[in-house]
């Protein structure tokens, strides 16, 4: 396995050139990893960003950009930041708010499951913590996150965050 | 961040000129031209996929420095 020090090196390179607003430099860079580590959905996403941020004319084409952020999403189903890069790109280059709403709506989804399981294992640390007002407020906001869902708050996501909190004010 | 009186050309990039959106007779237009027109009733449509392109821009360019902050 390669050693992930390079490519964090390698990322935090690209940033610098980003934030510097060198473009071209950043857009090289991100080349040079994806030869190390072909098809990282990180760098796929930092590729199709950077792509149309290129003052030439030439190099990768706004469709490959597209297409960058596809393959991102798709090998990485859990994270949202590939649909959120592809929701502003339908949206601003495609003038396609339809397709950039489908992409935001598959992002809000995974963003809100994250934050809710992040919160419930949050919330079971401070309890262990003898934390018990943070763990509750933890448990609140899941609680509110899934009430929040869109649907009505059953189920067994519904039922584990209720059981929880159960847990936590029945606890000495 | 982009100024009212920036014209447009200076603030889309070579790459996103390439798109659809991008409408050649309106690059020098300023941004606050583009969006009062975009905000028109009824709108101008080549105004708001120009403004679209300009927003999409900004906030690339501003993705990282956001992120460091």
């Amino acid at each position: 396995m390669k050693p992930t020090s390079s490519f964090k090196r390698g990322v935090a390179q690209v940033r610098r050139e980003w934030r510097a607003g060198r473009y071209d430099r950043a857009l090289a860079e991100v080349n040079r990893l994806l030869e190390g580590w072909p098809d990282n959905p990180q760098l796929l996403v930092l590729w199709a960003d950077l792509v149309q941020l290129q003052e030439t004319a030439e190099g990768p084409t706004l469709e490959e950009a597209r297409a960058a952020y596809e393959r991102a999403a798709e090998l990485d189903e859990q994270s949202p930041a590939a649909l959120n890069g592809l929701g502003h790109f339908l949206m601003a280059v495609e003038d396609d708010p339809e397709g950039a709403s489908k992409c935001f709506d598959r992002a809000i989804a995974l963003s809100r499951r994250l934050l809710r399981e992040a919160l419930m294992d949050q919330a079971k640390a401070l309890a262990e913590l003898e934390r018990k007002p943070e763990a509750l407020a933890c448990l609140a906001q899941a609680y509110w996150l899934q009430a929040q869902n869109g649907k009505t708050p059953s189920g067994p996501e519904h039922a584990e965050i209720l059981e929880r909190l159960k847990d936590l004010a029945t606890a000495e | 961040m982009a100024e009212d009186d920036q014209f447009a050309d200076d603030l889309i990039p070579g790459s996103l000129k390439r798109s659809r959106s991008y409408h050649a007779d309106y690059g020098r237009k300023t941004y606050g031209e583009i969006k009062r027109l975009a905000g028109g009733k009824p709108p101008d449509g080549k105004a708001r996929q120009m403004k679209k392109l300009i927003e999409q821009a900004q906030r690339l360019q501003n993705k990282e420095r956001k992120r460091s902050s």
